[in-house]
């Protein structure tokens, strides 16, 4: 299937969030589509699947043009895509989710007939029971389950928006394989994508976004990579300017025997030290404690035994809590759901650290020209203090939160996976932010998957491995290989 | 028969209205809609089914009328909140105080009057077969009836393609929208036959079970069945154990009050209203941490429709 997009042109109010974008998928290709946050790409391509309506502009289906005015009609063409919010029902069962997405499904669900749509499932994820509710999916099986939904409505052109910025390295090559197993079967696929490693996994072709308009299209092979980073934000030079050396001798955030319990999980144990001005990286699987562990020490999660110090200072027990600590930064995972109230505006959720010891009626002027300020200096799009948080794209959400913790000096900075989603330019911005509570003496706790990242920035490196520390390495000593063992629950040699 | 059994023929019959509307509610809120109206839709249906067994003789006619009464009543809930966005609480609460008004009104030429329900079951060949006999014999049709239409509900919404769409709309309008399906119309489904199962029930109660009419006749019944929907945990089946938890403290009061207990009938009246509200709060823990209510439920607060 040949497909091309020709002019497309979608506005949402003031933005113009495509502006005239034309596009060519060949068919077999596996299109990589880059740009920085808020250049436009899931629009592009939710335009192409029907789920918006675009102003102008026409799609070219084998040269012919077909109109998709829902995604009902973009199946029955062949066009499926994984959202970067994942759109799977998380109290219904792998098979529910499953039957709910196919095309002719039986109306009546007996054990017998859905073999036909469980055949996938057992092709790409043989680990997945298909009765499990997917609430009880890791992210990356997840992901594999939304893939299955999308190729079982035999789709020959597939959409991937952003699907491996939530998956751990290995699930992540898992996922390449997927895709060049796709292309060789004859299906096209685009993936939408921050991180080079995909590109070079498995597209052939690249085109970049900026702005809302179509910056670039080159051949993948043969492009180096500062070209490629050149063309997504503008500048080669992404890698953060700041580097901290530890002041070592004085610990500042130190957890003592934590343990706490989770849905899924309990951590057990949990002994860590971190010096002022240490990057202590907390690297593992997803799902492996690590929200909890961020929880606990942020004081949103009841400890059930041990203690969290600053400062030699209790700050966390099993009987005290201080969630809002003034001296405490916390970026949480999934910023949207965790860091801030979605329906309210940008100004109030800057507002959120301290909202207690705020007077009764609060100076609102105040509070607006502070949020202007801040949104200025993170470089939060649209830079209007009364919108609602929930409308900004994932990139600048994560901008907000990161302006809110990062912008007081703080004496310990939690970051879980504080650059998920976001382009090489702001993950740079956020890595700045964060080293420079470093050089101020902050502790920092940073949990993240990316592992070239902690070994490039991290001075120590934790690992979690079903809710305990598997080993701390220092960061010059440590390698893949070592820190894959670890993750995966075997011992140092 | 054996006392057990009485007691429990009698719990079935008590309970048959609260099963029904039960079920309905349930229905309607697995599509993301909460209707708070019931209590009205009850009462509508009650009146027009009493009203339909009057004139035709036939009390079949009366069940039919008085489920299409309580449909049409929730047609308002449906216009008020999926067309016009008006906040479900607020869209509930005034079509429980119109069918209430509504009822009233229409209803004063009823009071007084005799109709005669359906034929007993006590002289039949049934009746005369070893242990159950007895028992099967002292239920009546709308009992039959609930009990098939709790089979048919629980089983389509369960095991069918259309049940797990109708889930879906429940538990994510998004997840819905990105298939390109449209919530609205499974909401609008599950409003009406919500609609369409209270008025029954209202119908159960004044033409089967009371075989009179007086105004305000469901005393609560409607309002309870919407608490009882969240003790079942939305789950269909789970609506025939609950109502009959109200059904054995009704049936137990009465037997009580006709034992001649020195409490007041009034308090004793409150016993079917509080054992439901024990079992609840005993529930309530577990529900919360099988997330069993839909998860559309939780944004009525936000007004979207
Ligand atoms: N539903 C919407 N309503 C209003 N504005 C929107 C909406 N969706 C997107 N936008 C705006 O359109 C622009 C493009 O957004 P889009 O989500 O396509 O970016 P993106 O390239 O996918 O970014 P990211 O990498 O952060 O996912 C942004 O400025 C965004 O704020
Ligand atoms: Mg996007």
């Amino acid at each position: 299937m040949q497909l091309e997009l020709v002019s497309v042109t979608k506005r949402f109010g003031q933005t113009l969030a495509n502006d005239a974008v034309s596009l060519f998928i060949g068919a077999g290709e596996v299109l990589a589509l880059l740009g920085e946050n808020g250049a436009g790409k899931s629009t592009l391509m939710k335009c192409l699947y029907g789920y918006y309506r675009m102003d102008s502009g026409q799609i070219l289906l084998d040269g012919r043009a077909v109109s998709i005015a829902s995604p009902r009609d973009a199946m029955r063409l062949g066009i499926g895509m994984v959202f970067q919010q994942f759109s799977l029902i998380p109290a219904l069962t792998v098979r529910e989710n499953l039957l709910l997405a196919y095309p002719q499904a039986p109306a009546w669900h007996g054990r017998a007939n859905s073999a036909a749509i469980l055949r996938l499932l057992g092709e790409f994820a043989p680990d997945i029971a298909a009765d499990t509710p997917v609430a009880e999916l890791s992210v990356g099986q997840k992901q594999q389950v939304e893939l299955v939904k999308v190729l079982n409505q035999q789709a020959r052109l597939v959409i991937l928006d952003e699907p491996t910025s939530v998956l751990a390295p290995e699930e992540a090559q898992r996922l390449h394989g997927i895709i060049r197993q796709l292309a060789a079967t004859g299906r096209s696929v685009v993936i939408i994508t921050h991180k080079l490693e995909d590109v070079r996994a498995c597209a052939q072709r690249v085109a970049v976004m900026r702005g809302g308009r179509l910056a670039a299209e080159v051949k993948e092979t043969g492009v180096d990579e500062r070209r490629l980073v050149e063309l997504m934000v503008g500048t080669a030079d992404v890698a953060p300017a700041v580097a901290v050396l530890p002041q070592s001798g004085i610990t500042r955030l130190e957890l003592r025997k934590l343990s706490c319990r989770g849905e899924a999980l309990n951590l057990r144990g949990i002994d860590l030290q971190i010096a002022a001005g240490e990057i202590l990286g907390v690297a593992g699987v997803s799902g492996n404690g690590q929200d909890l562990l961020a929880d606990a020490v942020s004081g949103l999660a009841a400890l059930d035994e041990g203690e969290v110090l600053l400062d030699g200072e209790l700050l966390q027990g099993p009987v005290t809590r201080h969630p809002d600590d003034p001296r405490l930064g916390y970026i949480p995972e999934y910023p949207l759901k965790n860091a801030v109230a979605a329906e309210m505006s940008n100004s109030l959720n800057l507002a959120l650290r301290g909202l207690a010891r705020d007077p009764l009626f609060p100076d609102r002027q105040r509070r607006w020209s502070r949020a202007e300020d801040l949104m200025e200096a993170y470089d939060v799009r649209p830079r209007d203090p009364g919108l609602a948080s929930g409308r900004l794209s994932g990139g600048n959400l994560q901008k907000l939160v990161i302006a809110r913790e990062l912008s007081q000096p703080r004496r310990a900075v939690v970051a879980c996976y504080p650059t998920m989603g976001l382009d090489l330019q702001a993950a740079r911005a956020v890595y700045e932010a964060l080293f420079r509570q470093a050089e101020e003496g902050a502790a920092i706790l940073w949990i993240s998957e990316d592992l070239d990242d902690l070994l490039s920035y991290a001075h120590r490196i934790a690992v979690l491995y079903h809710g305990r520390v598997a080993g701390v390495l220092p960061a010059a000593q440590a390698d893949r290989t070592h820190l894959g063992q670890l993750m995966a629950g075997g011992r140092l040699s | 028969m054996s006392a057990m059994l009485g007691l429990l023929s009698v719990a079935l019959l008590t309970a048959t209205p609260v099963w029904l509307a039960t079920l309905g509610e349930t229905l309607t809120q697995r599509t993301g809609v909460i209707n708070l109206g019931v209590e009205g839709q009850m009462l509508v249906g009650a009146a027009a089914g009493f009203a339909a067994t009057y004139l035709s003789g036939n009390p079949w006619l009366g069940l039919l009328a008085g489920a299409l009464a309580g449909m049409a009543l929730s047609c308002l809930h449906a216009l008020l909140c999926l067309v016009l966005g008006v906040n479900q609480i607020a869209s509930g609460l005034a079509v429980l105080f119109l069918g209430n008004g509504l009822s009233s009104f229409y209803g004063t030429t009823l009071v007084d009057k005799q109709i005669t329900g359906f034929h007993s079951l006590t002289h039949s060949a049934a009746a005369r077969w070893p242990v159950v006999g007895q028992f099967i014999a002292e239920l009546t049709p709308s009992v039959y009836l609930a009990f098939a239409l709790w089979l048919a509900c629980a089983v389509l919404l369960l095991r069918t393609q259309a049940g797990l769409v109708w889930r879906a709309s429940g538990e994510s309008a998004d997840a819905l929208r990105m298939l390109g399906k449209s919530p609205a119309r499974w909401r609008l489904a599950g409003i009406l036959v919500g609609g369409l199962f209270t008025g029954l029930a209202g119908a159960a109660l004044s033409v089967d079970y009371t075989r009179t009419w007086v105004a305000q006749m469901t005393a609560g019944r409607g309002l309870l069945a919407v608490g009882l929907v969240i003790v079942a945990r939305w789950n269909p089946w789970l609506a025939l154990p609950v109502a009959l938890i109200y059904g054995l403290a009704e049936a137990l009061a009465l037997r009580l009050q006709s034992l001649g207990m020195n409490v007041s009938p009034y308090l004793l009246g409150t016993l079917p209203y509080l054992v439901p509200l024990i079992v609840l709060l005993l529930s309530y823990r577990a529900s919360r941490r099988r997330g069993a209510m839909p998860q559309e439920l939780s944004g009525v607060f936000r007004g979207m429709a």
